[in-house]
C-alpha cells in the first residue's frame, strides 16, 4: 500500500490524540510522531501541521506557549485543554461507531 | 460555539498581525533546527541535513500563506490591502485627489444647505399638528386683489364656522397691542386673542403651567394668559415667579397661567388670551382672522368653492358686505406667510441644482481622464495575471475614497452652512417658527448618489479598457475609436458645464442691476442718523388732549437739549411711512372716486426732523401746533389727485376721519398753506400717495412716534434720549429705539441682497469648476497628442502655430458652451422676473460682460496646457513613444 495522502479532517484528530498520548509537545515533534503512528504510510507536508494547530488552536482545544525542548532548543509546545480532550473523546467515539457501522455493511456486502 | 469563538479570533487578527508573523517565524525556524539536529544524529552532513529538513516542511512560503489565510480572515486581508492602495494613489497624486474631493465638497454641501432651508421653510415650517391642512379664509378683490376683509367680524365668522361642511376646527385670531405693566417699567406688548380651542387646533401644551379653556374664554371668568417663550426670556429675562403672576394689559389685570413651549409662535403674539366670539355686529373688537384644518382628503379649491356658496348666500341677506368683486379666499398658512419667498427659494434650489451638475460633470471628467492615463498599467496588470475582479475592486476602493473624502467635506460644509444661514438669512417672509436643520436623510442620498456616480465614472472606462486585446495595446492607447469617442464626450461635457455656468452668471447678473436698481431708491429725504420710537400712554392717563399736547412739549423740549441731537418731533406713524387712512374732499371740486389720502398729525418739528423741501407756501409752525389752526400742508401727490395740478394754496380741504376713537378738535376743514416734496410713503418702490400734514392736536391717539434726527452715529444718543423719555414719566411704554436705515434696510434690502449674495457664491464657485474642467480636458488633450504636435513641431510648425490651435481646441469648447448658456438664459432669466424690479431680465450688456469673463476664464485655463504644447521638444517626445 502506497502513502496515502492525509485528509485535512482527521489531521486535527491525529493532533488531538498525539498530544494526548505523548503530552505537550512541538509541531515538528507532532508532525514526526504522526508520520510513524502511521508506519510512514501517511505523506505528511509537515508544514500542512501549521494551519491545523493554528485551527485547533482558534477553537481552544489547544494551548500553545513558548518552552525549550530537550536538546534545549526554544520551541512552542502545544497541550490539550479540557475542551480538547472532551473533543477528542467525542471524535473518537464518532470514529469507532463510523468505523464498525461501515464493517459491518461491508462485511454483508461480501458475503452477498 | 467553537466556530464562532474561532471566527472572532480571525476577525481581531489584524491588530495582532506583526507577533503573529514573527512568532511563526520563530516556530518555523525551531522546527527546522530540531530536524536537521535529528538528521544530523542520523549521521548525515550538515548541508544534507538541512536539505532534507527543508524538503520534508514543504514550502515555506506555502506554510506561510496557508497559516496566514487560516489565521486572518481573506476577506479583510483583500479589503484592507485595497484600502491601502487607494490610499497610497490618493497620495501620489495629492492634486488630483483634492480637486475631486473638493469639488464633490461643494455639491454635496451645497445640496445639502440648499434643500434643508427649502425644506424647513416650505415644507414643515411650522411645530404645529397638521400644519399642511391649515388655511386662512380671507375676502379677497379679485380685481384689485387686495384684501377686502382680513379679520371677519363676529356674525360672519360664526356664520362660515357653523355652516361649512369642509373644515375639521375653526380657530379665531386676533392680535392686538397693549401696554403692559409687570413690574415698573412699562412695555407695548402683542397679545393676541384665541379662541378657547387654541391647543386642541395647535397641538402643542404650554411648557409650564395650564393650558385654557373653554370656561376662560367665558367673557365673566377672570382674564387669563399664555406667556411666549421667547418673549419670557429675551424681554422679561426668564423670571419664574411671572407663572400665576397678576400682569396688566392697559390697566386690565391678567394672571399668566402657563408658558408656551419655544418655536410656539402663533400670530408672533408675546401673550394669548382665550376670549370667545359673539354675533355682536359692528364691534372692532369682535373680529377674528378666520384660520381652519382642512378635513382630511379636502382640497383647497373644493374648500374655497363651499365657501363662496357659503358667502353667497350671505350676500342676499346683507349684500353690503360683499361689494362687487369680493371673493372667498381659501389660502394655506405657508403660502400666506411665505408668499414671494417661494419663488425666491426655489430660484437658489435651482441655481444650486446646476451648480451640482456641474460639480458632478467636473468629476466625471477628472475621472474619465484619470482612467484613461491608467489604461496601460491596467492592461499591464491583466496581462501579468491579476483577475478582473481583483482590478475592479481596486478601482471601486479608489474611487469610494474619493467619494468618502468629498461626502465628508459635503457634510461638514452643509453643517456648517446652515449655521451660518440661520445666523445671517433674513427672516422676512420666513415663518417666525421656523428653525433652520440639516436634513439628514438629503446629505445620505447626496452622499449615496456621489458614491454611485463617482464609482461608475472612475470604474466603467476602465474595465472597458482592459476588455480590449493586449496585443493591441500600444495602438489602442494612443488613439484608437474608443478613446476619441471619450474625448467626444468629455469635451460635451465641457460645453454642458460652460452653458451651466453661464446661466448662472447671467441670473446672478439680472439680480445684480436688480439690487443697483433699488439701491437708487429714494426715500426723498436723508434716511441715515434719524431714530425712531413708539410710546405709548398707559390707560387711564393722559385723558385729554391738553395733558397729551403739554406731555410731548416737554419730551421733545428735553431732547433738543440732548447732546447730538438736531430736531426732534413727534407724529403719528413712523418716519415717513404709517399715518391715518382718511378721505379728503376738496371744497368746489367733485369727490374723488376714491378719495383716500394718508394723514400726518405733526409737531413743528416735522419738516425739519425729517427733511421736507417746501416747494411753496410754508411748512407747519410752532403757533399753528400751539393754536391748533386748522391748516395743512400737503404733498405734491395730493395737489395732482385733488387739485389737478393747480395751485392749492389758500383752498379749502375737508378730511373725514372714519371709525375714530376720539372726535376731531374742531371743524374738520383745513387751509392748504403750503406743498412739500413728495417722500415714500408707502412701499419704497412704488410712488408715494397723496399725504397731508396737520397740526398735532387734531388728532391724538394713546400711541405716537417720536423721530429724533441726530448728528452722527445714532446708538450712543438712544441711551440719552431712552433716559430723557422715561425721566418724564416712567409709565409711558416705549418701544425699543431703532434706526430709520436699519428698518429700511432689514425691510427691503436684506432679502434682495441675501439673493444676490447667495447667488453670487455660486456662480463664482461654478466658474471655479469650469476653469478645472476645460484646464483638465485641454491638459489631458495635449498629452494625448503629444506626438503629433512633436511631428508638427518637427518638420517646422512654429511654437506660436501650435499654441493657436491648442487654445482654439480649449476656446472652441467655450464658445460653443457660451451660446448654450445665453440661449437658455433668455429663458431661464424670465423665471425670475418676478422677483425683479424695474429691471428687464434680459440685457446686452450684461450678456457681454459675461461671455467676456467667461472667455477670459476659459484663456487662462487654456494657457497653461497650450503652452506646454508649446514646449514640447521634438526629439525627446518621438524618442519616448
Amino acid at each position: 500500500m502506497g502513502k496515502v495522502d492525509v485528509w485535512q479532517g482527521t489531521l486535527a484528530l491525529m493532533i488531538l490524540k498525539t498530544v494526548e498520548a505523548l503530552g505537550p509537545l512541538h509541531g515538528y515533534g507532532i508532525a514526526r510522531r504522526i508520520e510513524q503512528t502511521s508506519g510512514d504510510r501517511l505523506v505528511v507536508n509537515y508544514g500542512t501541521i501549521y494551519p491545523a494547530l493554528l485551527k485547533l488552536e482558534q477553537e481552544g482545544y489547544l494551548e500553545a506557549e513558548w518552552g525549550t525542548s530537550d536538546a534545549g532548543r526554544r520551541a512552542r509546545f502545544y497541550k490539550l485543554t479540557r475542551a480538547g480532550r472532551k473533543q477528542l473523546a467525542r471524535e473518537t467515539q464518532q470514529w469507532e461507531e463510523t468505523t464498525s457501522i461501515l464493517a459491518r455493511f461491508l462485511a454483508s456486502e461480501k458475503s452477498q | 460555539m467553537r466556530a464562532l469563538l474561532a471566527f472572532l479570533s480571525r476577525l481581531i487578527d489584524p491588530f495582532r498581525r506583526r507577533t503573529r508573523e514573527s512568532a511563526l517565524d520563530e516556530e518555523l525556524d525551531a522546527h527546522l533546527q530540531m530536524h536537521i539536529d535529528d538528521n544530523r544524529r542520523m549521521g548525515m552532513t550538515e548541508n544534507e541535513a538541512r536539505r532534507q529538513a527543508v524538503l520534508k516542511l514543504g514550502g515555506v512560503e506555502q506554510t506561510k500563506a496557508l497559516y496566514r489565510d487560516r489565521r486572518g480572515l481573506p476577506v479583510l486581508d483583500a479589503v484592507e490591502q485595497d484600502v491601502r492602495q487607494a490610499l497610497r494613489v490618493a497620495r501620489g497624486n495629492v492634486g488630483f485627489t483634492l480637486v475631486a474631493m473638493a469639488t464633490l465638497t461643494l455639491g454635496i454641501g451645497a445640496v445639502g444647505v440648499i434643500y434643508s432651508v427649502v425644506r424647513d421653510i416650505l415644507l414643515d415650517p411650522f411645530p404645529y399638528v397638521h400644519s399642511d391642512r391649515m388655511v386662512d379664509v380671507v375676502v379677497r378683490d379679485t380685481v384689485t386683489t387686495k384684501i377686502v376683509r382680513g379679520p371677519l367680524p363676529g356674525p360672519e365668522f360664526l356664520d362660515f364656522q357653523d355652516q361649512n361642511t369642509v373644515f375639521e376646527d375653526v380657530l379665531g385670531t386676533m392680535g392686538s397691542t397693549v401696554h403692559f405693566v409687570a413690574d415698573d417699567d412699562a412695555e407695548r406688548m402683542s397679545v393676541v386673542h384665541v379662541t378657547a380651542n387654541m391647543f386642541s387646533f395647535l397641538g402643542v401644551a404650554p411648557l409650564i403651567g395650564r393650558p385654557f379653556t373653554a370656561e376662560d374664554a367665558n367673557p365673566s371668568s377672570p382674564c387669563v394668559a399664555e406667556l411666549s417663550h421667547r418673549t419670557w426670556t429675551s424681554r422679561l429675562g426668564s423670571d419664574p415667579r411671572l407663572l400665576g403672576r397678576t400682569v396688566l394689559f392697559d390697566g386690565q389685570p391678567c394672571t399668566v397661567i402657563g408658558i408656551m413651549p419655544p418655536r410656539f409662535e402663533w400670530h408672533v403674539g408675546d401673550f394669548w388670551v382665550p376670549s370667545s366670539i359673539t354675533r355682536s355686529p359692528n364691534d372692532p373688537n369682535n373680529e377674528r382672522w378666520f384660520q381652519a384644518r382642512l378635513r382630511p382628503g379636502v382640497s383647497v379649491e373644493a374648500a374655497e368653492a363651499q365657501m363662496n356658496t357659503l358667502a353667497a348666500r350671505r350676500a342676499q341677506l346683507f349684500p353690503l358686505e360683499y361689494p362687487k368683486h369680493a371673493r372667498i379666499q381659501v389660502i394655506t398658512v405657508i403660502d400666506w406667510v411665505v408668499g414671494r419667498f417661494r419663488r425666491v427659494l426655489y430660484t437658489l434650489f435651482a441655481a444650486v441644482g446646476l451648480l451640482l451638475v456641474i460639480a458632478c460633470t467636473n468629476v466625471a471628467n477628472m475621472l474619465l481622464a484619470r482612467g484613461s492615463v491608467r489604461e496601460r498599467e491596467l492592461l499591464v496588470r491583466v496581462a501579468l495575471g491579476a483577475s478582473r475582479g481583483r482590478i475592479v475592486r481596486q478601482l471601486v476602493f479608489e474611487n469610494l475614497l474619493l467619494a468618502l473624502g468629498g461626502g465628508l467635506g459635503g457634510c461638514l460644509l452643509a453643517y456648517g452652512g446652515i449655521r451660518a444661514l440661520s445666523t445671517w438669512m433674513p427672516r422676512q417672509n420666513v415663518p417666525w417658527e421656523t428653525a433652520l436643520r440639516l436634513d439628514l436623510p438629503v446629505l445620505i442620498f447626496a452622499l449615496a448618489t456621489a458614491a454611485v456616480s463617482t464609482v461608475i465614472f472612475g470604474v466603467y472606462p476602465a474595465l472597458q479598457s482592459t476588455k480590449r486585446e493586449v496585443a493591441g495595446m500600444s495602438a489602442s492607447s494612443r488613439g484608437g475609436t474608443a478613446t476619441r469617442r471619450q474625448t467626444r464626450i468629455r469635451g460635451a461635457l465641457v460645453v454642458i458645464e460652460v452653458a451651466l455656468s453661464v446661466i448662472l452668471l447671467l441670473g446672478a447678473g439680472v439680480l445684480v442691476r436688480n439690487f443697483a436698481a433699488l439701491l437708487k431708491i429714494d426715500l426723498g429725504y436723508e434716511q441715515t442718523n434719524l431714530l425712531l420710537s413708539r410710546l405709548a400712554f398707559a390707560p387711564g392717563s393722559y385723558e385729554s388732549v391738553a395733558d397729551r399736547v403739554r406731555f410731548y412739549s416737554a419730551v421733545l423740549e428735553r431732547l433738543h437739549a440732548v447732546p447730538g441731537v438736531q430736531h426732534a418731533a413727534a407724529a403719528n406713524g413712523s418716519a415717513s411711512f404709517g399715518g391715518l387712512d382718511v378721505a379728503v374732499t376738496v371744497t368746489g371740486r367733485a369727490p374723488d372716486e376714491r378719495p383716500g389720502a394718508l394723514l400726518k398729525c405733526v409737531t413743528e418739528g416735522f419738516g425739519r426732523t425729517l427733511g421736507l423741501r417746501v416747494l411753496s407756501g410754508r411748512d407747519l409752525s410752532r403757533a399753528d401746533i400751539d393754536a391748533s389752526a386748522p391748516v395743512a400742508v400737503v404733498n405734491q401727490a395730493f395737489v395732482t389727485r385733488y387739485f389737478a395740478g393747480a395751485d392749492p394754496l389758500g383752498r379749502m380741504i375737508a378730511v373725514a376721519i372714519p371709525n375714530t376713537d376720539r372726535p376731531l378738535l374742531a371743524a374738520d376743514k383745513f387751509e392748504v398753506v403750503g406743498v412739500v416734496r413728495d417722500v415714500a410713503n408707502d412701499d419704497i418702490r412704488d410712488p408715494a400717495v397723496p399725504e397731508a400734514y396737520v397740526p398735532l392736536p387734531f388728532y391724538l391717539p394713546p400711541r405716537l412716534g417720536i423721530l429724533v434726527r441726530t448728528a452722527s452715529d445714532a446708538v450712543t444718543i438712544a441711551t440719552a434720549v431712552r433716559r430723557e423719555i422715561r425721566a418724564i414719566d416712567g409709565t409711558v411704554a416705549m418701544t425699543p429705539l431703532t434706526s430709520l436705515d436699519r428698518a429700511v434696510q432689514l425691510d427691503f434690502y436684506a432679502q434682495p441682497r441675501f439673493v444676490l449674495i447667495v447667488l453670487g457664491v455660486f456662480s463664482v464657485m461654478g466658474l471655479l469648476l469650469v476653469a478645472v474642467g476645460i484646464f483638465g480636458v485641454l491638459s489631458y488633450s495635449v498629452s494625448q497628442q503629444t506626438r503629433d504636435i512633436a511631428i508638427r513641431l518637427a518638420i517646422g510648425g512654429g511654437r506660436g502655430h501650435v499654441l493657436t490651435l491648442v487654445l482654439m481646441s480649449g476656446l472652441r469648447l467655450v464658445l460653443i458652451g457660451g451660446a448654450i448658456g445665453a440661449l437658455s438664459s433668455v429663458a431661464t432669466n424670465r423665471l425670475l422676473a418676478s422677483q425683479l424690479w424695474r429691471t428687464s431680465p434680459n440685457d446686452t450688456a450684461t450678456l457681454i460682460a459675461v461671455i467676456g469673463i467667461i472667455a477670459a476664464v476659459g484663456v487662462v485655463a487654456c494657457l497653461i496646457p497650450a503652452r506646454r504644447a508649446m514646449r514640447i521638444e521634438p526629439m525627446t517626445a518621438l524618442r519616448q513613444e
